[in-house]
């Protein structure tokens, strides 16, 4: 009988190695002569690489199989921590009113004041009692918009009324951020967030002319001179580490991502985001003039994240947090809620978006479609519906399971699929329609994500990087 | 036109110019390669565009497509079959064997919900 035997695991050939990973996301590398006998005869590799591929459950050894299966399936478990749900992400938009004009915008009603709606308290009092009945003790409230600066009073509703929610009899704690672009922030806000231990989340789209382009203000005044002042306020009062920002990359963006991460390192921010700009909703009328390729954005990603190492490299702690992401996936055992990498994709299990009408979406994505008329990602309406009827419901299962990477063509088989997951309004899928199956159209050498999986296995590689990725993973 | 390795046999008229002009053709599909559920797929997402009749023949599908409107180029929606063919049959092969394993996680994201 052979000593071992192969425990699940997919591979990649990439250079002159092999990418193995094991179900329960362990990834390892052998060389093609090693990858060879791997699969010829495992017996015949050194006894380094045999404990190598036994300690990555590459390979399991059969005289303890019983003891193995176990360990790897609490090793699942672990990484599929979002689906026991006990942390989740709730999205609140108290008024679809906005003071900007981002030109990336999804939301319609923000530019346009004939739209402006304002979340009542009622509204607000069952969006309460919704999160409560959500499962799980640990509840990110997320206050979007439009700007929820110019519904402030829902913002300090809602918190003081989640804060109340929160029993010996509802051991539940909830953090808050507000997403805001600063620009009405005054000391007044200030001074509640800060006695509700509010975190701050801002839109910073880099030096001074790329972020007035992108981000003009409604009443024609400099966005970027405002943003640098007010957050200045909100540090003081809140506290450095209280204020992030984050970024979207627009076709203006693609060429100056490294003085986007400058400007960055120049304000303070200790992390940034180059987040991917989406085409969903209104953005996707926008995207001919300020879209690009998947080529485009990884071209851009990559330099940007050069940018932000060596960054890192001259002293200045700087995390990129898609790539801190990646790192912690790869290099620990643990799984995170990130709504939009997760599989099954995490809408409606691991959050989920409230409107200011009630209307609760699978995500914020599926708003955004939502803002178009087309409402096939609303899960129900807070007014009428319950947490059964909304999150318990057929169309909630159906996404999830539309949202499932193991049972997708091109990712099923894919060496990251156990680091990697899906927003639940993939574009493939809004292409395809409401809850076809995706084809098998997705090309590994195509896919951004697995571009930039590879290339934080690449900077691992590096003696000099790794070490600021580990920090990155295991903060 | 025989295209080896493929499970693909075409049968045109022989001419070139006369198959690129052709508003219909017959092929071949091995069943061994495809399955009656991807093809039936495929047939009703080009529904607008050709009329397809299947019949088994031996250890074959017997395709006869014939495009409704002029203009096409019946290569190219042969083509486009295919490939979509191609990616229906994937499709359905992953289904077969990984829709279990989303299956099972689905149930257990909805099972730990319901005891929440």
């Amino acid at each position: 009988m052979a000593k071992y035997s192969y425990a699940p695991y997919r591979f990649a050939v990439e250079g002159n190695r092999a990418l193995l990973s094991s179900d329960c996301g362990d990834l390892v590398a052998i060389s093609l002569r090693e990858f060879d006998a791997l699969i010829e005869t495992p017996e015949a590799l050194s006894l380094h690489t045999i404990q190598d591929l036994l300690a990555h459950n590459i390979l399991t050894c059969n005289e303890h199989l019983d003891d193995h299966l176990a360990a790897l399936a609490a090793r699942y478990r672990t990484k599929k921590a979002h689906l026991l749900r006990e942390s989740s992400l709730h999205m609140v938009v108290p008024t679809n009113v906005c003071n900007c004009r981002c030109r990336y915008c999804q939301v319609a009603g923000s530019s346009d004041s004939d739209n402006a709606e304002f979340m009542t308290r009622g509204t607000a009092d069952r969006i309460v009692k919704i999160i409560n009945d959500f499962p799980g003790t640990v509840k990110k409230i997320e206050f979007q918009g439009g700007e929820p600066l110019l519904h402030f009073e829902m913002v300090r509703y809602l918190t003081e009324e989640l804060r109340a929610s929160a029993t010996s009899n509802n051991p539940c704690t909830f953090e808050f951020v507000l997403c805001t672009n600063l620009q009405a922030l005054d000391h007044e806000h200030l001074a509640f967030l800060k006695r509700h231990e509010v975190s701050i989340s801002t839109s910073l789209d880099g030096p001074r002319d790329l972020h007035n382009a992108l981000r003009p203000t409604k009443d024609g005044g400099c966005g970027y001179d405002r943003f640098k002042e007010r957050l200045e306020i909100a540090r003081e009062a809140l506290g450095y580490n209280r204020v992030a920002a984050l970024m979207t990359v627009a076709r203006h963006s693609l060429s100056r991502v490294e003085e986007i991460a400058d400007t960055y390192r120049d304000l303070g921010f200790h992390s940034i985001c180059f987040r991917k700009l989406n085409r969903y909703g209104r953005a996707y009328r926008f995207y001919g003039q300020l879209g690009y390729s998947d080529e485009a954005y990884v071209e851009c990603y990559i330099r940007g994240l050069k940018r932000i190492l060596t960054i890192n490299r001259e002293g200045y702690p700087m995390v990129e947090e898609f790539t801190a992401m990646i790192a912690r996936r790869l290099l620990t055992p643990y799984g995170d809620c990130h709504l939009d990498m997760l599989s099954p994709a995490g809408g409606g299990i691991a959050g989920a978006l409230y409107n200011f009408d009630g209307r609760v979406y699978i995500s914020d994505e599926g708003r955004m479609v939502g803002e178009e008329g087309d409402d096939k990602y609303c899960l129900g309406n807070v007014r009428v519906d319950s947490y059964t009827d909304i999150f318990l419901s057929e169309k909630t299962r159906a996404f999830a399971a539309a949202g499932t990477l193991e049972c997708r063509p091109g990712c099923c088989d894919c060496v990251f699929l156990p680091f990697c997951g899906l927003e639940t309004v993939e574009r493939r899928i809004d292409e395809y329609g409401f809850l076809n199956d995706p084809p098998a159209s997705v090309e590994r050498s195509s896919c951004w994500k697995y571009r930039l999986f590879l290339n934080v296995v690449r900077l691992l590689d590096d003696p000099q990087t790794r070490p600021i990725l580990e920090q990155w993973a295991f903060v | 036109m025989n295209t080896e390795g493929t499970g693909q046999t075409f049968n045109g008229s022989g001419d070139e110019n006369a198959t690129s002009l052709a508003r219909s053709r017959s092929f071949r599909l091995a069943m061994s390669a495809y399955s009656g559920e991807a093809i039936l797929a495929t047939s009703a997402q080009f529904a607008s565009a050709m009329v397809v009749r299947v019949t088994e023949v031996a250890c074959n599908y017997e395709v006869v497509v014939e495009l409704i409107r002029g203009g096409s180029s019946l290569d190219r929606v042969i083509a486009e079959f295919l490939k979509e063919l191609t990616m229906q049959q994937v499709r359905l092969d992953v289904e077969r064997r990984f829709g279990i394993t989303r299956d099972r996680l689905v149930d257990a994201a909805f099972e730990s919900r319901d005891n929440g």
